[in-house]
């Protein structure tokens, strides 16, 4: 009995971080006014991060079929036999292996298209386990949006992520195109200046900046802030080196000459 | 056999009189009305995480009361000085071996069967699709699974306290089913060969990702290994029992 008690003990903390992670993203939603968040961390402290990263990778190991996707050693887009844990596939050399085989191992494949719902929990989990990592909020996000259709909620998601990571210029840039395809600039200016302020002296990579530039440039040229927006333009063109040919350029270039003059 | 199945008998009516199955039934029972209730993003029959919690849920409480039982009825007789008195029955100490072993298989299967049966039921109800035959093979293979590790228990339980021989097999349970096909490369041959792999019982993946029966020629593979694997640990058993003195 005293072992029963221990296990259902284990079981109750699993079960309550499982539950108080927020399952049901709704429970806590800033109308509630109640963080599951803080509250599950009060109770399992820093474990939650861990679950929450192995939750992250659940989503992935999900979406091939059940199988780990094995990057390094083969082009994890081809069909072929792995294991569960993503073993790959030598001869197998006795008889266990051989029968581990046939019992755990698996084609690899994709998430079909209504399968794909099947990650959900997981991303919901991973990011409110572990709201830190950056990784998860933008992969979550970038699910939610692109293959779901559910830009709300990936905006919710980054919303939140910008909160909890402040030192991210990759989340305050996401958001921003986000809400550039909705057309709301004052967002994307706000949220490109945002982006902008944490990437200072950060290794960011050049497209991404151009991208914050272009953005940035596009709001406050139609929020009707021409100098500004010329401004930006430029400072958009000065990524680019002096050969370099690319359709975003030639926009950008565009858009100087049609606003040099009127600037002046 | 008469004597076999009573000894068994005992160890059925145990496990249910003893209320540790309702227990660990009533805390899965909870944990899984809880997610199965729960929503993500307002997608409907979003499943797949359930039937992972769930069989995860079913698995452990299963083996952990199995381990329990079986582990502690040797000892337990002992303490309670009631070893004796059994013996002085018209039953033969491999009667007994094989009834405890039995037993402790037979209460555990049952235990499973409620809790399996009860996932299943919520796992429809939330609008799961999966294969029945997948589901069946998933129980199947976990029977097994119950088999080799109520052997294992019971033979412990003629070496060691209750309290070693449980920590021992769920340890055993836990490090197989984790490492088990990795083994040869992080601890060497010995293990890897000695030790029971349990991994090959557990169907999980094959039911939530729905990947399908296994091929009768691994069935066959699957039930030789386990009944010949549970020989030695109740051999070793019977053997230490029978050199006793009661």
């Amino acid at each position: 009995m005293k072992t029963i008690a221990l296990g259902a003990a284990a079981l109750c903390l699993a079960g309550s971080a499982f539950a108080a992670a927020g399952l049901d993203s709704r429970l806590a939603s800033p109308e509630t006014g109640f963080t599951l968040g803080g509250s599950l961390y009060r109770l399992i402290g820093g474990a939650t991060e861990a679950v929450g990263d192995t939750l992250f990778l659940k989503a992935e190991f999900y979406y091939h079929g059940g199988v780990s996707a094995d990057y390094e050693n083969d082009d994890h887009s081809r069909e072929g036999l792995v294991d569960a844990r993503g073993a790959r596939r030598a001869e197998p050399t006795d008889w266990i292996e051989r029968l581990n085989r046939r019992v755990r191992a698996h084609a690899h494949y994709h998430l079909k298209r209504d399968e794909k719902k099947e990650m959900l929990p997981f991303f919901a989990l991973a990011v409110r386990l572990d709201p830190k990592n950056v990784e998860a909020v933008l992969t979550s996000a970038y699910w939610l949006d692109r293959e779901f259709k559910k830009p709300r909620d990936a905006a919710d998601v980054l919303e939140k992520g910008m909160r909890d990571n402040p030192g991210s210029w990759e989340i305050p840039l996401r958001l921003a195109e986000l809400r550039f395809r909705e057309k709301n600039h004052a967002a994307v200016e706000r949220l490109c200046r945002e982006a902008l302020g944490r990437a200072a002296g950060k290794d960011a990579e050049r497209h991404h900046l151009i991208d914050l530039h272009f953005w940035f440039a596009e709001s406050l040229h139609a929020l009707g802030r021409p100098a500004e927006a010329l401004s930006a333009y430029r400072s958009a063109l000065g990524f680019y080196g002096d050969e370099e040919k690319s359709l975003l350029r030639d926009r950008i270039s565009a858009r100087v000459t049609e606003l040099a003059p009127a600037a002046v | 056999m008469n004597a076999v199945f009573a000894v068994a008998r005992l160890l059925v009516l145990e496990i249910f009189r003893k209320k540790d199955a309702y227990v660990a039934f009533l805390l899965m029972a909870v944990i899984l009305v809880y997610a199965a209730g729960m929503d993500f993003y307002d997608e409907r029959n979003v499943v797949r995480y359930l039937l992972e919690l769930g069989l995860s849920l079913v698995f452990f409480f299963s083996v952990i009361l199995t381990a329990a039982l079986g582990a502690r009825q040797v000892p337990a007789e002992r303490e309670a000085r009631t070893l004796p008195v059994l013996l002085a029955k018209p039953i033969r100490r491999s009667e007994f071996v094989a009834g405890k072993f039995l037993g402790t298989f037979l209460a555990g299967a049952a235990a499973f069967t409620l809790f399996y049966g009860f996932f299943l039921g919520v796992a429809s109800f939330k609008g799961g699709v999966f294969s029945a035959a997948t589901a069946g093979e998933t129980y199947l293979a976990f029977l097994l699974n119950l088999w080799v590790l109520a052997a294992v228990a019971s033979g412990l339980s003629y070496f060691l306290t209750s309290s070693a021989g449980l920590t021992l097999t769920v340890l055993v349970y836990f490090l197989m089913n984790t490492y088990g096909p990795a083994l040869k490369a992080k601890a060497g041959p010995f293990l890897y060969f000695t030790l029971p792999h349990f991994e090959f019982f557990d169907l999980r993946q094959r039911l939530v990702h729905g990947w399908g029966g296994l091929p009768g020629d691994v069935w066959a593979a699957l039930a030789a290994y386990a009944f010949l694997y549970a020989l030695v640990p109740l051999s070793l058993g019977a053997w230490r029992f029978a050199r006793e003195n009661a």
